[in-house]
């Protein structure tokens, strides 16, 4: 009978140099669909599109085409200038300038460097909200509940917040902080106590009622600062009271450089989301649920108590991301809180793929965009809704993987099930 | 044995595969394999799970790229880019795992991807329709071409790929493991329509483990085994021992409980006792369960037989305390379980293997490792940190251990399951549960689409838990493994037990009994 062992042959090519070999596997790795790749292709593709809307949004550029062909030259000059320009702000706006970076160098001064780090701080402080709600987002999403609900989360988590932040006045700093952000945690979970509750007992989509209850919590914060004891008199439009000094999340870095303890606490909410969803059997849990419904139930996983489970960790942790929000960077409660974040938090989710790294790194991004893009309308005359455009863009490729892998010929992943997220699902068998 | 079978005639064939290599990480799927194909012919490819066979055919249809070696037809090597490439080539695969959208028509999904367009680019549904009808004419093979595809019987479904193929009048067809989902009966009439199609002069590749089959509709068997072609059998010498043998690589035994253990089951405790237990159907494609009764004690197999959809699913949903029964109760070890959860059912010492591992059984994306402790997830040797945490070294190590134990071919312990062949998946879910603490087995289909080795193994592993004091519902549409493994077989028919047959079993009256006769 022909048998025999297992003989190993080489697929690889006899002859390849140990560098070649690792420099044809290392583009390999560039060429195959995984989602850091197609993340960075999206990123790409979204930079290249807003080029096209930036250079025609901008007057200079856009004139300069009329001579496409009688000056060529000066029609992809100006182009390229308006193009540098913006980009350039973009980067500046959000990383700092070079030049103040090397005065700080050379002039070392508490002063020069904050004046450097400053940007940087911003673009910290704008990813923070969207790092701890991105992640609160994505415990649901992995654990099966297509939550939308993070704006209703958020103000629940803020307005909480607030009420400790700007009462207690003789509490010492740090139990008023801790204070402040537990009642921020507790509000988040009770927003979404509503939806879940509802789901497990009626079965009613937890898509529409989250989005329904963000339009109720919308109105209630408005009526909370107009006409309650939130409210602080002062100007027509209403504004909530502000946080005592007590309150606030401490400056780590001195009070010229804005980076506050929020970097700290969404440093400890993406490690604890690591250890939650990647380490603790209650993750394992959700992610069962989430991903394999039908084995979760065969392996005695209790779906509603899980179901709700899911739905109060991550809305207290979104909550927490509207607390950290007004101790941290904002200080009092505005009628449109909570929007912005809340529709970005899903984004970041969703770019991160629900991992905390690519949560983190989604984040900074759009920290990133957020505050660049403040500085490109300043300085490069682009308009401010451009960096949404980026944003949008590069969602837009990164929800369709097959498309991108298309445009850049990637090569699928062997067995490869892009995971894409869950919409809503009833109990039914 | 003869490895090589001689040859029916010197044709020229139709389809060569030249020295086709494949790597999954450190698993060899396919190892320098170089097979043949002739118009005219059925070759038969069996092998182990996990030998390479799927893999083998993904790469002539287009959907696997290989990393070495060519595909040519008529002599010309061709270049596959992907399954439309190999359709346009004229080749067409059945895939061990359907490839229909189950919203879709009939019409719909046979249309899919070679949609007939009118003017204006506008989808001819109607073109489609006439397609389906005209091909499940010729070949009898009846489908209605406006039914949802979600709402058919497997066998019905697997019929809509089959037509769907045909549509596209391949030169070869391969048929991927095709009766595993089919009863004996809708078998039967497949094979029927595999030897037209090859009197039609088509080449055919068809998988199976049943070796039986193979023996009576191949003109030609190659063996493979862990990725490289083992032999070649001649099915008018061969005999399913000696083609089992030449699959695993030594002499299989086969499996049966001694008569001598089955004696005095009365006399031993009860573990699940059944009264009366009714349930009713709640979707169109669901079964009804009308009023059954029945004992297990401990160390007896109980052997529930029938036609697939007879029931079965929603009496193991039941025992499991998935579904709530309409009426009757089920006690286990004295226990009343009325209205208790899964989760209670496992805690009392109910171990499930489910029919459908890969929806019930597996969460796919999850690793190996993970999977072995679906259920175990509570046990403090896979938890620390206070049972916070789980304790990933632990639960590797169970994966290493298990991996050797049970004869796992997979690529480690952090591989997804998913990329596991079928009988190794199986080899997980039986695993993991019989290293739980069970007092009772529900084994529901539980040797599926596994090769003979396997289910040598499964059974031999299913009389042991059952001569330690298990208990054991053998939930089965194959009658001979029934017959091998259970002390009283119960067959099932319409959600009825329709009499209770003791050793000595009467075969005949009971493929009767299951045909409702
Ligand atoms: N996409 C994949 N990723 C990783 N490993 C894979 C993949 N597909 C197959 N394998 C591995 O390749 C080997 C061959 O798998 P294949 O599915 O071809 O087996 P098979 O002979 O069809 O088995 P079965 O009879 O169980 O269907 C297995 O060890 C399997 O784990
Ligand atoms: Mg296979």
């Amino acid at each position: 009978m022909a048998s025999g062992p297992v003989v190993e042959t080489p697929t690889l090519a006899a002859g390849q140099t140990g560098l070649r070999r690792r420099v044809s596997a290392a583009f390999t790795t560039i060429r195959s669909a995984r989602p850091a790749v197609v993340f960075l292709f999206s990123l790409l593709s979204g930079i290249i599109v807003s080029a096209f809307v930036i250079v025609f949004s901008v007057p200079a550029s856009r004139s300069a085409w009329g001579g496409l062909f009688s000056h060529p030259a000066k029609t992809f000059s100006a182009n390229a200038d308006t193009l540098a320009s913006a980009y350039g702000a973009l980067l500046t706006g959000a990383f700092g300038s070079p030049g103040l970076f090397s005065t700080a160098i050379t002039h070392a001064s508490v002063a020069n460097w904050a004046a450097a780090i400053k940007p940087f701080g911003s673009t910290l402080t704008a990813a923070v909200p969207l790092a701890i709600a991105g992640l609160g987002l994505s415990i649901a999403y992995r654990s099966g509940v297509f939550s939308i609900g993070a704006q209703s989360q958020l103000i629940c988590g803020a307005v909480l917040a607030s009420w400790v932040g700007f009462s207690l006045p003789t509490l010492p700093m740090v139990p008023h902080v801790a204070l402040g952000l537990v009642a921020a945690l507790i509000g988040g979970a009770l927003a979404a106590l509503v939806p879940a509750i509802l789901k497990a007992r009626t079965g009613a989509s937890e898509v529409i009622v989250t989005i329904m209850l963000n339009y109720i919590m919308g109105g209630v914060l408005i009526y909370l600062i107009s006409d309650t004891f939130f409210s602080q008199q002062v100007n027509t439009s209403p504004e909530g009271r502000l946080t005592l000094p007590s309150a606030m999340l401490p400056l780590l870095f001195g009070n010229n450089i804005p980076i506050d303890a929020g970097v700290i606490v969404a440093a400890v909410v993406l490690l604890g989301g690591w250890l939650l969803l990647g380490r603790s059997r209650l993750g394992f849990e959700f992610e069962l649920q989430g991903t394999s419904p039908g084995a979760s139930r065969i392996a005695g996983v209790r779906q509603k108590r899980t179901f709700v489970m899911a739905f109060l960790v991550s809305g207290a942790v979104v909550g927490l991301g509207g607390g950290v929000e007004i101790l941290g960077s904002v200080h009092q409660l505005q009628s449109t809180f909570g929007g912005d974040i809340g529709v970005l938090a899903i984004t970041v989710a969703f770019v991160g793929r629900n991992r905390p790294l690519g949560i983190m790194l989604a984040a900074l991004l759009y920290g990133v965009l957020q505050t660049g893009g403040l500085q490109m309308q300043g300085q490069a005359g682009v308009s401010y809704q451009l960096s949404n455009v980026i944003e949008a863009v590069i969602v837009l490729f990164m929800t369709a993987p097959a498309l991108v892998a298309e445009i850049y010929r990637l090569r699928p992943l062997a067995n490869s099930s892009l995971r894409s997220l869950n919409m809503s699902r009833g109990w039914g068998r | 044995m003869n490895p090589d079978a001689p040859e029916l005639d010197q044709r020229e064939p139709l389809v060569e595969l030249r020295a086709i290599s494949k790597r999954y990480g450190n698993v060899l799927a396919n190892d320098d394999v170089s097979v043949s194909f002739r118009a005219g012919e059925i070759h038969v490819i069996v092998g182990e799970n996990g030998a390479g066979k799927s893999t083998l055919m993904g790469i002539l249809s287009g959907a696997v790229t290989p990393d070495s070696g060519a595909i040519a037809i008529d002599g010309a090597e061709i270049h596959l880019r992907g399954s439309r490439d190999a359709t346009l080539h004229g080749i067409g695969m059945v895939h061990q795992h359907f490839q229909l959208v189950s919203v879709f028509t009939v019409a719909e999904n046979t249309a899919l991807g070679f949609e007939h367009k009118k003017r204006f680019k506008t989808l001819d549904l109607d073109a489609s329709k006439f397609e389906v009808r005209r091909v499940s004419e010729e070949f009898g093979l009846a489908l209605d071409a406006d039914a949802v595809v979600g709402t058919l019987p497997v066998g019905l479904q697997q019929r809509v790929e089959i037509v769907k193929i045909l549509m596209r009048d391949p030169r070869i067809l391969i048929f991927d493991e095709p009766t595993a989902v089919l009863t004996a009966e809708e078998s039967d009439k497949l094979l029927a329509v595999l030897r037209r199609l090859r009197d039609d002069g088509r080449a055919i590749v068809f998988i199976t483990h049943k070796l039986r089959e193979a023996l009576a509709v191949g003109d030609r068997i190659t063996v493979l085994r862990r990725g490289q072609v083992v032999g070649r059998a001649d099915p008018k010498s061969a005999t399913t021992e000696s083609l089992g043998a030449m699959m695993v690589g030594r002499n299989l035994r086969v499996v049966e409980r001694a008569p001598s253990e089955s004696v005095a089951a009365e006399a031993r405790e009860t573990v699940i006792s059944v009264r009366e237990l009714s349930y009713a159907a709640r979707t169109p494609t669901g079964a009804s369960v009308d009023s059954l009764t029945f004992d297990v004690a401990r160390g007896e197999v109980l052997g529930i037989v029938g036609v697939d959809g007879n029931g079965q699913d929603e009496l193991t949903g039941l025992l499991a305390g998935e579904l709530k029964p309409d009426a009757g109760t089920i006690a286990l070890l004295g226990r009343d379980m009325a209205g208790r959860d899964v989760r209670t059912f496992l805690e009392a010492g109910v171990g499930i293997i489910p029919a459908d591992r890969q929806r019930h059984g597996l969460a796919m994306s999850m690793s190996l490792a993970r999977n072995l402790i679906l259920d175990r997830r509570h046990e403090p040797r896979f938890l620390r940190a206070g049972g916070l945490l789980l304790d990933d070294r632990a639960i590797t190590a169970n994966a290493e251990e298990t991996i050797t134990r049970f004869d796992v071919r997979a690529g480690g312990p952090g591989v997804p399951v998913s990329s596991l062949s079928g009988g190794n998946q199986q080899k997980i879910v039986i695993a993991r549960e019989l290293e739980r603490d069970i007092a009772l087995l529900i084994a529901s289909q539980p040797t599926r689409g596994l090769d003979v080795g396997s289910i040598e193994y499964v059974h031999s592993r299913i009389v042991e838990v059952a001569e330690r004091g298990c208990a054991v519902v053998l939930v089965t549409s194959e009658l001979d493994e029934a017959l091998a493994l259970s002390d009283r077989i119960a067959p099932i028919y319409e959600g009825r037990i329709v009499g209770v047959q003791q050793r000595p079993f009467d075969r005949e009256q009971l493929g009767l009994m299951i045909g409702g006769g």
